[in-house]
C-alpha cells in the first residue's frame, strides 16, 4: 500500500476522532447540564414519601397501637370501560352498594379512592378480577390491637392527623418525618434509591398505664353497667408520690380501629375523656378539702365539735343534709364519717370565704392540670368567684362548684403526698433517636405534712366507721370518701334527679402506693355507699394483690 | 529494488499487527462489557429480591406483632382461664421473715 493511502486512512482516523472529541465536548461539557437534567427526567422519578407513625405502648410493653401494612382500592373512571359490570362486580367483593360505587365510576376522574383498608380475602377476590381501571395501592394503617381498651385515652388517627388522647396530643412527635424518595429507572425495571425510613420514622410513646390494672377498672365499669346500670362512669388510678396515671378508665368506650362508625352527632361525645373534658359537681367528695383548709388554718381540729340543727340559713334560704337529718353535737371526723353538709359550711365559716377561696385555689381548682393528652378542659367557677355568702357554704360541701375529675384526683394527691401537689401525668417516655423520660414535678405544697397526717386519720375514720365501709379492704388501712352529688340543669337553675356517685381515696392509707377515684353517673343506686365505694374496695384489693402490698394489721 | 521490497513487507506487517491487536482489544473489551453488564444485571436483580423479602417480611413482622397483642390480651386470656374453672383468689397471706438471726439456740 502506498504511503499517502496510510495517510489518508490515518488521517480520516484522527478527523473523525476529533470530531467525535469535540461533539463529545460539546454534549458533555457545554451542553451537560441540559442533557444531564432531560435524562434525571426521563429515568427517576420522585415521590414524597412519609416515615412510619411511632407506636404507643402500655407501660409493661403492651401495644396500644402499631402500624399495619395493608392495601387500599382505588379506581380510574376514565379508564373502566363498562362501567355498570364493574360496579356490579365490585359491589359484591367489598360489600359496598353498586349504586354508590357507580356513582363514583361516572366520575370523570383519574384516581377515586373506593375502600380504604382490604381484607386478604377482598384483596385476593379483587386480584382474581383483573378488572380495568381497578387498582390496589399499598399503604400503611394504623392499627389498635387491645380494641376498645383505653380508647378514650389513645384516641385515634383520621387521615394523616391524631385526634383526642395521646394520638392528639403527641401527634407532631408520633408523626414520621416527610422525606423524598428517588426512583432510578433501568432498562431492567425500576431501582428503588436506598432511604433510610428508621431515621424518619416518628416517635414511640410508652404510657404510665398499667394494662392490668387498666383492664380491671374497664371491667368494673362493664359490671357497674350490668348491676347499677350507670349512664356512664369513669375511673382514674394514680401514684400520689409521682402522679403518674396508672389507669384511665371510661364506660362507654368505643372501637378506635372503626372511630367512623361512631362519628355522628349521637355518638360524637364517646371520643372525649370525660376525666379531663368533662366538668362536674364532686358533691360530698369535696369535703375533705374544706376540711384540710380549716384544719391547716388551726380553726379545727379532727375533736372539734358543733350541734348540727339539720340545717343552715342564708338570707332567707335553708341549706338541709341529705334526706334533711339532724345529728346533734357531733366531732369534724363524724362529719366526714355521716357526710354531714352543715358540718362542712361550719368548718367553712371557721376560717370565712376570702381564705376558703385561697385554698380552692391552692389546690389548682381553678387551673388545668396540663396532664398529657389533647383537649383538657376546666372551669373558672365564675358563680364561686362573685363571692356570695351562699355559694361558699355550697361550695363546702362541693355543690356549686365545679372541676374535672382530674383536678379532683390532684388535689387527693395532696392530701396522700404530705401535702405536696403532683402534676399528673400519663407519657413515662418517648423512644426517638434518643430516650426522653418524665420527671414527676411538684408544683407546690398546699397543707403541711401534720395537716396531711390528721386528714387522712379522718377519712381512714370514713372507711372504717362511716359511709365508706364498702371501700374498705380487709388487713389495710384506706383513706377515702364518698360523694353523692345532684345533676345541675344544663339550661336552667336547680338540680335533676339524676346523681353523681364517687368514691375517692388512697391506699395503703400512711404509706400511698395508689389513688383511686371512681365516678358513677346517674347509677340505680340510692347513695355512692352502694355504687361507687364498693367498686373502689374491688379494685384496691385487685391492686394491692397485683403489687404485693404487705398488710398493715393482721 | 530489493530494498523498497523488504519495507514494503515490513509496514504490511506491521499494519496486520495493528488491525489484529485493534480485533482483539475489541472482542476483550466488547466481552468484558457482556460480563459487567452481567454482572450489574444480577447484582440488580438480587438487590431487587432482597429488598422485596425485606419488605414481605417487615410487612409480616408488624402483622405477627399485633396478631401477638391481640392473642395475648386479658380479654383473651379472661376467656381461656373461664374454661380451665380457676378459682378465683381470695386473701393472699405474706409470711413474715424475721430480720438478722436465722437460727437462735
Amino acid at each position: 500500500m502506498s504511503n499517502w493511502r496510510l495517510n489518508l486512512i490515518f488521517f480520516l482516523f484522527v478527523f473523525f476522532g476529533l470530531a467525535i472529541i469535540g461533539r463529545l465536548f460539546y454534549l458533555q461539557a457545554l451542553k451537560g447540564d441540559y442533557y444531564r437534567a432531560i435524562a434525571h427526567g426521563q429515568q427517576k422519578t420522585i415521590k414524597k414519601v412519609n416515615g412510619e407513625r411511632g407506636r404507643i405502648f402500655f407501660n409493661g410493653g403492651q401495644i396500644l397501637a402499631a402500624n399495619e401494612e395493608g392495601k387500599f382500592l382505588y379506581i380510574s373512571p376514565k379508564e373502566i370501560e363498562d362501567k355498570e359490570e364493574t360496579a356490579k362486580a365490585i359491589s359484591g367483593i367489598i360489600n359496598f352498594s353498586e349504586t354508590a360505587i357507580l356513582e363514583k365510576i361516572k366520575r370523570d376522574d383519574y384516581f377515586k379512592l373506593l375502600k380504604p383498608k382490604l381484607t386478604v380475602e377482598e384483596i385476593n377476590s379483587l386480584k382474581k378480577l383483573n378488572l380495568k381501571g381497578i387498582y390496589l395501592g399499598d399503604s400503611l394503617f394504623r392499627n389498635y390491637p387491645q380494641a376498645s381498651m383505653a380508647s378514650q385515652v389513645v384516641g385515634f388517627l383520621s387521615g394523616e392527623r391524631g385526634q383526642y388522647g395521646v394520638e392528639g396530643y403527641y401527634d407532631e412527635r408520633l408523626k414520621g418525618k416527610g422525606g423524598l424518595m428517588e426512583k432510578l429507572r433501568t432498562p431492567w425495571g425500576y431501582l428503588t434509591s436506598s432511604i433510610d425510613r428508621s431515621a424518619m420514622r416518628g416517635d414511640d410513646i410508652w404510657l404510665t398505664i398499667n394494662y392490668n390494672i387498666q383492664f380491671r377498672a374497664e371491667g368494673l365499669l362493664q359490671e357497674a353497667k350490668k348491676n347499677l346500670d350507670i349512664e356512664s362512669g369513669q375511673i382514674i388510678v394514680m401514684e400520689p408520690s409521682s402522679g403518674k396515671i396508672l389507669a384511665l378508665a371510661n364506660f362507654p368506650n368505643f372501637d378506635p380501629n372503626q372511630y367512623q362508625k361512631y362519628a355522628n352527632e349521637e355518638k360524637f361525645a364517646l371520643f372525649q375523656n370525660s376525666a379531663i373534658q368533662k366538668i362536674f359537681e364532686p358533691g360530698s367528695a369535696f369535703k375533705p378539702i374544706t376540711m384540710a383548709a380549716a384544719l391547716e388554718e388551726g380553726r379545727i381540729t379532727p375533736q372539734t365539735t358543733y350541734v348540727d340543727e339539720g340545717k343552715v340559713q342564708f338570707n332567707g334560704r335553708n341549706l338541709f343534709n341529705f334526706a334533711k337529718k339532724k345529728w346533734g353535737e357531733r366531732t369534724m371526723t363524724e362529719v366526714l364519717e355521716k357526710s354531714i353538709n352543715t358540718g362542712a359550711v361550719f368548718a367553712e365559716r371557721q376560717i370565712g370565704d376570702e381564705k376558703f377561696l385561697k385554698y380552692i385555689e391552692l389546690f389548682k381548682f381553678f387551673e388545668p392540670t396540663g396532664v398529657d393528652l389533647e383537649g383538657e378542659t376546666f372551669s373558672i367557677n365564675p358563680g364561686l368567684k362573685k363571692g356570695k355568702e351562699i355559694n361558699f357554704a355550697t361550695a363546702a360541701f362541693g355543690q356549686g362548684i365545679e372541676m374535672t375529675l382530674l383536678q379532683l384526683s390532684r388535689a387527693f394527691s395532696a392530701i396522700a403526698n404530705g401535702g405536696k401537689i403532683m402534676n399528673p401525668y400519663i407519657v413515662e417516655k418517648i423512644v426517638g433517636s434518643n430516650v426522653t423520660e418524665r420527671k414527676p414535678e411538684i408544683t407546690s405544697s398546699v397543707i403541711s405534712a401534720k395537716t396531711a397526717s390528721q386528714l387522712t386519720a379522718m377519712l381512714v375514720s370514713v372507711v372504717e366507721n362511716g359511709y365508706g365501709k364498702m371501700a374498705k379492704v380487709p388487713g389495710y388501712y384506706i383513706a377515702g370518701k364518698t360523694g353523692t352529688a345532684q345533676v345541675p340543669y344544663e339550661n336552667k337553675k336547680g338540680y335533676s334527679d339524676k346523681t353523681i356517685q364517687s368514691f375517692i381515696g388512697f391506699g395503703p392509707a400512711f404509706d400511698p402506693k395508689f389513688l383511686i377515684l371512681v365516678k358513677l353517673d346517674n347509677p340505680k343506686a340510692r347513695t355512692a355507699e352502694y355504687s361507687a365505694a364498693p367498686i373502689f374496695g374491688d379494685l384496691a384489693k385487685y391492686i394491692i394483690d397485683y403489687l404485693e402490698i404487705p398488710p398493715d394489721y393482721e | 529494488m530489493k530494498n523498497r521490497t523488504f519495507n514494503i513487507n515490513q509496514s504490511a506487517r506491521k499494519i496486520n499487527h495493528f488491525w489484529s491487536l485493534g480485533l482483539f482489544l475489541i472482542f476483550a473489551l466488547f466481552s468484558f462489557y457482556i460480563f459487567q453488564l452481567n454482572e450489574i444485571t444480577k447484582g440488580m436483580e438480587l438487590v431487587k429480591n432482597y429488598d422485596k423479602e425485606l419488605r414481605k417480611l417487615s410487612e409480616e413482622n408488624k402483622l405477627l406483632e399485633i396478631k401477638f397483642s391481640q392473642l395475648n390480651s386479658m380479654a383473651n386470656l379472661g376467656l381461656l382461664v373461664e374454661k380451665l374453672n380457676f378459682d378465683e383468689t381470695g386473701k393472699i397471706d405474706y409470711i413474715k421473715i424475721p430480720e438478722g438471726v436465722v437460727a437462735t439456740k
